[in-house]
C-alpha cells in the first residue's frame, strides 16, 4: 500500500527515489564520500575566508573543492555498466534536471558566454555532484545523525564568529562572512533546521544549544531577510512540535527580538536597523529592494522565455530601472532569488525551479504527516526539521539567492536531507511503531 | 464476437486515428507557422548563440529509453517552441473593419490552432494520456504564477503606501505565464510522441539553422 498523500503519477519519473537503503559502490569510495561531504559541510561555515576577494578562492574554496573532487571520484563509475545503477541512485529527482536543462539552453541568449556558462557549470556542480556526494554519505540513520550534527556545528561556528565579530571586535563583517545577505542567508536556513533537529531531541543540553544558536543567530543578523528567515523556519517547526518545544521557540525568539530591541542603540544593529526600515528615511528615494524587484519583474516583461542567460542578471539589470529615484546604493546581493531565477533562466526556469521546491516540500510534508506530529520519535525529528529548514530557505530566497557560491551547498544539503529521510524512513509510522 | 460489432469497432479506431493525425497535424501546423513567422519576424529577443538551440534540437530526436532522457526532450522541444513563439510577441497581424482596426497577436493564432488539436485529441478516449512529470510543472507553474503576483501586490502597495505611486508595469507578465502555462497544456501530450516530437526537431533545427546563417 502506498503511503498517504503519494502521488502515483510522480513515481513514473521517481526511480531514483526508491526507498531502499542505497548499496555503496565501493568500501573506499563509500569513506572517502564521508570525509568528503563531511569537509564540504564544515568548511561552508568558513565561507570564503581568508581570501574573501580572490576570484579563484571564491570558486575552489575547500567546500567547492570537495564536491569536486567528490564528483571526479563518482563521475567515471556512472560510466561503468556494473555500477551505473548505483550511481544513478544518488542522483537527484528529475524536477532538478529539468531546471538545469532550462539553465543550459539560456546560455543561448545570455550575452557573456562565459559568465553563463560559469554559473551553469556551478550550479550543474552543485546540484548533481554535491547532491550524489551527500546522498551517497548518507547511507545510514547513524550518518544522517552525524551530518546533522556537522551542520550543527557549522552554523555554530558561524554565529559564534559573528558574535564575537560585531559585540567583542566591534567589526563591520560577520565573522567569516563580510556581507549581511550572504551571512543572513547561510544562517537562516541552517538555524531553523539545526535548532529545529536540537529541540525536539528533549534532551535539555541539546535545548540548551538550540537556545543559544537561535538567540545568537537574531542578535549577530544584519538583514531583515535573516530575521524573517528564522522567524518563519522557527514558526514552521513550532507549529508541528509538541508543546514544550513551542514555549521554548517562543522564548527563544522574544529573547532574541527582546536583545535587539534593548540594545538598538550599539551600532552593531545600524545594518538591520537600516535594512528593517520599510522606506528610506528622505521618502524620496526608494530602498534597493523595491527597485530590484521592480527591475527584475520589468525585464521578465521584456525577456519573458530567455531571460538574461543564468547568471548574467547584473549585465542588464540597470536598463530596467525604469523611472524609479535610485540612491545610487547599489547594495550587493540585495535582491530576490526568485525573482533572480525567472529574470536569468525565463519564465520556464522559475518553473521548473519551483517544480523542484515544490517536489521536495511535498515530501517533506507528507514525512511529517506519516510521522504523526510526534517528535519524539527519530524521523519525526528530521521530518520537523528538514520541514523547518525548506520553509527558512523559501523565505530566504525573498530578500537574497539561495543559489550563491557557497550558499547553494547548503539548499542542496536541505535537499537531501528531506530527500535521504524519506528514504531511510520509508515507512515512518511503522518505524515509530518499532513494527 | 459478431461481424457487425468487429465493423463497428473498426471504424471507431479508424475515426480516433483519423481525429489524433489531424490534431498533431494541427499542433505541427502551428509549429511551421511560428518558426516560418519567427524567422521573418523583427525578432525581440536577441538570440546570441542560435547553434546551441540548433543542438538543443537535435538533442530532441533520438529515441532514448531513459524516461529522464525523454523527460529532457519533451522539455527542450517544448521550450524550443516557445522560443519561437516568444519571438512573435510583439507582431501583430491586423484585421481592420470599417472604423475600427483590429490588431491580434500571432502568437494568439498559434495557441488557437494548438488549442484546436488539443480539443480534437480530447475527443478521442484513447489519447488521454497523462505523464508522470505533467502535476508537478503544473505545480511547480501555479507556484510561480503565485510568486510572481504576490511580489507586484507587495510592489504595489508599498509604492503607494511610502511614495505616493504604483507599481509601474501592466499585468503583461502574468499574461505571458498563462500564454506559455496555455502552450504547455496543448503542446504536452502531443511532445511524448516520438514521431511528432522528431518532426518538431527537425522544423527547428532547420529554423535555427537559418538564423544562424542570417546572423
Amino acid at each position: 500500500m502506498q503511503p498517504e498523500g503519494y502521488d502515483m503519477s510522480e513515481r513514473i519519473i521517481d526511480k531514483n527515489e526508491s526507498t531502499a537503503v542505497t548499496r555503496p559502490i565501493g568500501r573506499w569510495v563509500d569513506i572517502v564520500g564521508v570525509v568528503l561531504a563531511t569537509v564540504a559541510v564544515a568548511a561552508s561555515a568558513f565561507h570564503f575566508w581568508p581570501f574573501a576577494q580572490s576570484k579563484a578562492w571564491q570558486m575552489l574554496c575547500p567546500s567547492n573543492l570537495a564536491v569536486l573532487a567528490g564528483s571526479g571520484i563518482v563521475a567515471p563509475f556512472f560510466l561503468l555498466r556494473r555500477t551505473r545503477r548505483k550511481v544513478a541512485q544518488l542522483l537527484p529527482h528529475a524536477s532538478v534536471f529539468a531546471y538545469l536543462g532550462v539553465a543550459v539552453l539560456s546560455i543561448a541568449f545570455a550575452a557573456s558566454a562565459a559568465r553563463a556558462v560559469a554559473f551553469t557549470a556551478k550550479l550543474v556542480l552543485m546540484l548533481i555532484g554535491g547532491y550524489a556526494l551527500l546522498n551517497a554519505a548518507i547511507a545510514n540513520t547513524r550518518r544522517l545523525r552525524t551530518i546533522y550534527a556537522v551542520t550543527a556545528a557549522a552554523a555554530f561556528t558561524s554565529v559564534a564568529c559573528a558574535v564575537l565579530a560585531r559585540f567583542v571586535f566591534g567589526s563591520d563583517g560577520f565573522g567569516f562572512f563580510d556581507n549581511a545577505y550572504k551571512y543572513g542567508t547561510y544562517v537562516g536556513i541552517l538555524t531553523p533546521l539545526c535548532s529545529g533537529y536540537l529541540f525536539a531531541s528533549g534532551r535539555v543540553w541539546a535545548r540548551l544549544l538550540a537556545a543559544f544558536l537561535l538567540i545568537g543567530a537574531a542578535v549577530s543578523s544584519g538583514s531583515l531577510g535573516a530575521l524573517a528567515t528564522i522567524t518563519a523556519g522557527m514558526a514552521a517547526f513550532a507549529v508541528f512540535s509538541g508543546w514544550s518545544a513551542k514555549l521554548c521557540v517562543a522564548g527563544c525568539l522574544v529573547c532574541g527580538v527582546g536583545l535587539v530591541v534593548l540594545f538598538h542603540s550599539n551600532p552593531a544593529f545600524d545594518s538591520l536597523k537600516q535594512d528593517v526600515r520599510l522606506a528610506e528615511k528622505d521618502r524620496v528615494n526608494l530602498k534597493q529592494r523595491y527597485i530590484e524587484w521592480q527591475a527584475e519583474i520589468n525585464l521578465l516583461l521584456k525577456l519573458s522565455l530567455s531571460g538574461t542567460g543564468a547568471g548574467c542578471i547584473n549585465d542588464e539589470r540597470s536598463s530596467f530601472y525604469g523611472r524609479l529615484p535610485k540612491l545610487n546604493t547599489l547594495a550587493a546581493f540585495d535582491q530576490n532569488g526568485w525573482l533572480a531565477t525567472a529574470a536569468e533562466t525565463g519564465i520556464l526556469g522559475l518553473v521548473c525551479f519551483c517544480w523542484v521546491v515544490s517536489y521536495y516540500g511535498r515530501s517533506a510534508w507528507r514525512q511529517i504527516r506519516q510521522a504523526g506530529a510526534d517528535a519524539s520519535n527519530p524521523a519525526g525529528r528530521f521530518a520537523l526539521a528538514n520541514f523547518a529548514g525548506l520553509v527558512a530557505a523559501c523565505v530566504a530566497n525573498l530578500f537574497s539567492s539561495v543559489h550563491y557560491n557557497g550558499i547553494l551547498l547548503v539548499f542542496v544539503l536541505l535537499l537531501v536531507l528531506i530527500s535521504r529521510t524519506g528514504r531511510l524512513f520509508g515507512d515512518i509510522r511503522c518505524a515509530s511503531e518499532s513494527c | 464476437m459478431s461481424r457487425p460489432t468487429i465493423t463497428c469497432r473498426q471504424s471507431r479506431r479508424k475515426v480516433e486515428h483519423a481525429l489524433r493525425v489531424l490534431s498533431l497535424c494541427l499542433a505541427a501546423a502551428a509549429i511551421i507557422l511560428a518558426s516560418g513567422l519567427c524567422l521573418y519576424s523583427k525578432s525581440p529577443t536577441r538570440i546570441e548563440r542560435p547553434v546551441l538551440l540548433v543542438l538543443a534540437a537535435l538533442f530532441v530526436m533520438p529515441a532514448f529509453k531513459s524516461e529522464l532522457l525523454m523527460l529532457l526532450q519533451k522539455l527542450t522541444a517544448f521550450y524550443l517552441v516557445c522560443a519561437t513563439v516568444s519571438e512573435l510577441s510583439g507582431a501583430y497581424i491586423a484585421f481592420p473593419f470599417s472604423s475600427i482596426n483590429i490588431k491580434v497577436s500571432y502568437s494568439v493564432l498559434i495557441l488557437l490552432l494548438c488549442a484546436t488539436g488539443y480539443l480534437i485529441a480530447r475527443i478521442s478516449p484513447r489519447d488521454v494520456s497523462r505523464a508522470g512529470e505533467r502535476g508537478g510543472l503544473l505545480s511547480g507553474w501555479v507556484l510561480a504564477f503565485v510568486f510572481i503576483a504576490a511580489h507586484m501586490i507587495v510592489l504595489w502597495a508599498f509604492l503607494k503606501m511610502f511614495y505616493g505611486y504604483g507599481y509601474q508595469h501592466n499585468l503583461s507578465v502574468l499574461g505571458g505565464l498563462c500564454r506559455y502555462l496555455l502552450l504547455f497544456v496543448f503542446l504536452n501530450e502531443r511532445l511524448s510522441e516520438l514521431r511528432f516530437r522528431q518532426c518538431v526537431g527537425l522544423l527547428l533545427v532547420l529554423c535555427f539553422a537559418v538564423m544562424q546563417m542570417k546572423a
